[in-house]
């Protein structure tokens, strides 16, 4: 059973859970067509998710060994960057 | 001030085009066709003596005392019972009336009580004054003969006594039970002499009453009253204010003697409830002033030292200090705040305010993300707006409602009175649920369809019925074609006719047989006016915004958006939900859901407010969790809410809070977030309070103060304090200014005033030039962006699935005596209805364990465990356990997991794949929560000089 120590999160965890919120996300706009999608996908995160948490999100989804779905893939390059003051 | 009274007008007044002329006394009035005589006369100010009528319930004519003289008539009818008709010529006093009405009141007094001094009712009894109406002097019969003064008082109810000796029969009591309630609890027993009201072969507490008050608040006598009107005596004044509990927002008389509340009445020009209420509302105020309210603001370094009372003053000091600290070290992102939809929307605003403006960004969230927020975003992205369509008031023309994840007999019980009502009349109830909720078989209603679904697959559900639809021709094309946008709709009609989404396929997943989904289908459809009513059980799931979504199209397909009788209404769990998500407490939007990104919005909130405002969103309150459990978001400020009894897998959430450097709640009780906190701030009672909280029919309702606030500062001025002493003056006199800015900022609400408040009672949003009154119904020409969008809607099922180590499914919810975490309702005599959480797990599925009913079970989920009773109950079907969660000790959100809605981060409550086990301990969970009951709530004893 879990206790609270384990609840103890780092960043690559974070990261982990960003890439199952995405792919959750691309879940519902699989329905769409393929353009339309990737703008859906891309938008929403933009829309609700914080600049830190698309950054951690395009770090995790850059990790050796990750592999997202075609969609969600598609939809990294649209995903806007934290701007740099 | 003084007490506020209500007209009776004695039986209900009547809406219609047609209009009648009689003359009552030799004057002339005109009233809708339809009205009773009674009514007539009272509508020009003339009382006609009654005592087993009123304007709440249908006529009944027993109690002959609201005899009439009609020209051309024989004999005296009954003023309620007889219909006004032009021409007529009525006379409500003559000899022979006043004869008729005292020789009925001798015979009533004849079996009454002669206790008129020491009676509870005493200045406000029925029979008391038409005695005197009627010139009574003497009761010619005397008071020797056979009587029912012996009979035994009933006081099993915790909230009111029944006192069959002061009974005169009139049924009121029975007849509001029935016509009001819905329930049928009670019944005239005997014949004659010896009829007696009774709730059935037993005492009121063992009955099926719901302890509604209606029976209370219709009789006439002291035979049954509110025992707080018995301890206290009878009020002196009173204010209308709004309910604190469900989304309903009832308004009642908040009666008062000084500043002890004697009772809470509902009020008759409550536009929500019409003068109805339920056990909660009605008796269950006692939290206000129990013994476990904090009244003074305390603080401690570490989560384990024990509270220190300070002065308001250096606790808002403190906190700022604290909140400085954090943001110097860790970043501007390093705090935000969640607000509460048990708040008013004054102090969400200004606590929105603060984060925006004075945290310099955007990390505020509300609890309706763990409720509603899909209801939001589905709403928002098919209709153009995130709120219900409907009033309340609109169920009384709809032929057909489909009620999926909703129970409103527990959750919303007056609005489920009003439904119940409608059901009776005719309108046909299809259900969607995995359990079998009372609406599905109750007294006088049966749902023509049960469609028993399983956990999780309420879009697979939702689909095959749209599919049955498109597929067979019942789509509304012309209101389609002239209202929606057509290429979506095309796009949608194409996908949803696909095999996989007929019924046929979809059984699979939903377990409901194809062959009842399709007849549901064509029932919904195949009518004018079709509604759809929802709660949780749709938006608390991992496609909770999907099946939002799903929902809307199936609404706007059929033509039923725009008109009375159909929509797409959210049933809201708390008070202010509606309220909390248009003030602009989540993170990526403004007042009246206008995104951050947006330029024009936020200039105008720079304007006014005098800063910069950052256009990025901010953190949901799942995200704050994480970002805490990683290490950069270190303070948080929680404003009436209990994150971690309410939300979900709560060893993550409290992992997350003992991460944090300063957790700052304000609250009235030392709550279970409390214990995790460094600064607690005392909140005040909604009936402390100035205000307003928007219902779930968008209703904007006024909330009075009735008394001080126990901590002696109202809570949008804490955050005032806070403000000011983090550098930005916040400077209101009063919550009406707060409203003020809301309006100049807030396009749906620029109309919105107290002095409109208070002069039409309440208002609905959009309520602006366009709408100076409000807006009743949404999307009545056009949708408001301009054509309503049908949305795709795969079905996606959920990752969280049974299998051999968690083979059942838990969902979760509420009852009607209880509330959200409990909080209110457990400092309550509520408690006797519901002591503690229980497990309902299926008969089968209780033999398979060697688990009998009462047995100590353990419960057991991926993300943690707990006991608790079991129950078994055939309400569930197999393989799906229920539990609910309004004891913090119960720990249901241990075994809740972090799944949730993909576009909303509501999590996923209502699918938990778990497993059950006989038991004979508690949870090592339990018991270290035991333990931290104590070891995190200490508090040291008060110094002289810690309170102001």
């Amino acid at each position: 059973m879990m206790n609270q120590d384990s609840h103890m999160l780092d960043h690559h965890d974070n990261g982990a859970k960003l890439i199952r919120m995405a792919r959750e996300i691309a879940d519902y706009f699989q329905a769409y067509p393929e353009d339309r999608a990737v703008d859906g996908v891309a938008s929403h995160i933009n829309k609700y998710w914080t600049p830190k948490m698309r950054e951690e999100f395009l770090a995790a989804a850059d990790e050796p060994g990750q592999t997202l779905p075609p969609l969600l893939q598609a939809a990294r390059t649209r995903i806007k960057r934290k701007k740099t003051t | 001030m003084s007490l506020i009274q209500e007209i009776d007008y004695g039986t209900p007044i009547r809406v219609s085009e047609a209009k009648v002329t009689l003359t009552i006394d030799g004057e002339k009035v005109t009233v809708p066709a339809g009205t009773s005589v009674m009514a007539a006369s009272m509508s020009r100010g003339v009382k006609i003596p009654k005592l087993c009528a009123s304007d709440n319930m249908e006529a009944f004519g027993s109690c002959r005392m609201c005899l009439v003289e009609i020209e051309g008539r024989r004999g005296t009818p009954a003023s309620c019972t007889t219909p006004a008709e032009d021409g007529m010529v009525v006379r409500t006093q003559s000899e022979r009336l006043a004869k008729l009405r005292r020789g009925v009141m001798e015979l009533y007094i004849s079996d009454h009580p002669l206790d008129c001094l020491t009676c509870s009712a005493n200045g406000n009894c029925e029979l008391q004054d038409t005695a005197g109406e009627v010139g009574l002097r003497e009761v010619r019969y005397g008071y020797q003969g056979e009587n029912h003064l012996q009979d035994e008082k009933d006081l099993s109810n915790p909230y009111f006594a029944y006192d069959p000796a002061k009974c005169i029969v009139c049924s009121r009591c029975v007849r509001a039970c029935e016509e009001v309630q819905g329930t049928f609890a009670l019944t005239v027993e005997g014949r004659g002499f010896d009829s007696r009201i009774r709730p059935g072969p037993t005492d009121f507490i063992n009955s099926e009453c719901v302890s509604c008050g209606a029976c209370v608040q219709a009789c006439p006598t002291a035979t049954l009253i509110e025992k707080g009107v018995v301890d206290h005596g009878q009020p002196e004044h009173s204010l209308v204010t709004t309910c604190a509990y469900c989304g309903v927002g009832c308004s009642f008389k908040a009666e008062m003697r000084g500043e002890q509340l004697v009772r809470m009445v509902p009020y008759k020009g409550g536009q929500a409830n019409e003068g109805h209420s339920c056990v909660k509302g009605r008796f269950a105020y006692g939290y206000a002033t129990h013994k476990d309210r904090m009244t003074k603001p305390m603080i401690r370094e570490k989560i384990t030292d024990s509270w220190r009372e300070v002065s308001w003053d250096e606790a808002i000091a403190h906190a700022a200090s604290e909140l400085k600290r954090i943001q110097t070290k860790y970043g501007r992102e390093s705090i935000g705040g969640i607000s509460s939809s048990r708040c008013t929307n004054e102090e969400v605003y200004v606590l929105q305010k603060l984060v925006r403006a004075v945290f310099h960004n955007n990390n505020i969230d509300t609890c309706a993300r763990v409720c509603h927020s899909p209801t939001g975003y589905g709403l928002s992205v098919t209709l153009g707006t995130s709120a219900g369509t409907q009033d309340f008031k609109s169920v009384d023309a709809t032929d057909v409602v489909l009620l999926i994840g909703a129970n409103p007999t527990d959750a919303h019980p007056v609005f489920a009175s009003r439904l119940k009502k409608r059901l009776r009349a005719g309108a046909k109830l299809i259900i969607a649920d995995p359990r079998a909720i009372e609406l599905v078989r109750t007294p006088h209603i049966q749902a023509a369809h049960h469609l028993q679904l399983r956990p999780g697959t309420n879009v697979a559900l939702i689909n095959s019925l749209a599919h049955v639809i498109v597929t067979e021709g019942l789509v509304h094309e012309d209101y389609v074609r002239a209202r929606c946008d057509i290429e979506a709709f095309e796009s949608w009609a194409r996908f949803i006719a696909l095999d996989t989404n007929s019924p046929e396929h979809m059984e699979q997943y939903t377990g409901v047989p194809a062959a009842e989904v399709r007849a549901a289908a064509r029932l919904y459809a195949g009518v004018k006016n079709a509604s759809i009513y929802y709660g949780l059980g749709v938006t608390e799931h991992s496609q909770g915004s999907t099946t939002v979504m799903a929902l809307a199209n199936l609404a706007m397909a059929t033509g039923n958006i725009g008109h009375d009788g159909a929509g797409v209404n959210p049933l809201r769990g708390q008070n202010n939900v509606q309220g909390s998500c248009d003030m602009g407490s989540f993170p990526h939007e403004f007042t009246g859901y206008r995104h951050v990104a947006r330029g024009d919005v936020r200039e105008s909130f720079e304007k006014h407010w005098g800063v910069t405002l950052d256009e990025e969103p901010g953190l949901r309150i799942p995200n704050m969790f994480d970002e805490a459990l990683s290490g950069s978001f270190k303070g948080l400020i929680v404003h009436g809410e209990d994150i971690a009894q309410s939300d979900p897998d709560t060893n993550h959430v409290s992992a997350a809070l003992r991460a944090m450097e300063c957790v700052i709640v304000q609250d009235l009780f030392l709550n279970e977030t409390a214990k995790f906190a460094h600064i607690f701030l005392p909140g005040a009672s909604f009936l402390e309070k100035d205000g307003t909280f928007t219902n779930a029919e968008r209703r904007i309702n006024r909330v009075r103060k009735v008394m001080a606030p126990l901590g002696g500062k109202d809570e949008w001025q804490a955050i005032c304090d806070l403000s000011k002493a983090l550098g930005y003056e916040m400077n209101y006199t009063h919550p009406s200014e707060i409203m003020d800015e809301i309006a100049a900022l807030t396009p749906t609400f620029a109309g919105v005033s107290y002095k409109k408040l208070d002069e039409l009672g309440s208002v609905q949003w959009p309520c602006n030039d366009a709408a100076p009154e409000g807006t009743p119904l949404m999307h009545v020409t056009r949708f408001v962006n301009g054509s309503g969008k049908f949305m795709l809607t795969e079905y996606v099922p959920t990752s969280e699935r049974s299998g051999p180590r968690f083979p059942l499914i838990l969902t979760t919810g509420r009852i009607l005596s209880q509330y959200n975490v409990g909080a209110q309702t457990r400092r309550t005599e509520n408690g006797f209805w519901h002591k503690e959480d229980v497990l309902e797990i299926h008969p089968f599925d209780a033999e398979q364990r060697g688990i009998l009913d009462g047995d100590l079970v353990s419960l057991v989920s991926r993300a943690g465990d707990t006991a608790l009773r079991a129950r078994i109950s055939e309400r569930m079907q197999p393989g799906v356990v229920y539990t609910t969660f309004h004891y913090p000790g119960s720990g249901a959100n241990v075994v809740t997991t972090d799944n949730s809605d993909w576009a909303t981060n509501c999590p996923e409550y209502k699918v938990t794949a778990v497993e059950v086990r006989r038991s004979n301990s508690l949870s090592s969970w339990q018991e270290r929560n035991a333990e931290e009951d104590v070891t995190l709530r200490k508090i040291l004893e008060a110094t002289p000089d810690a309170a102001e």
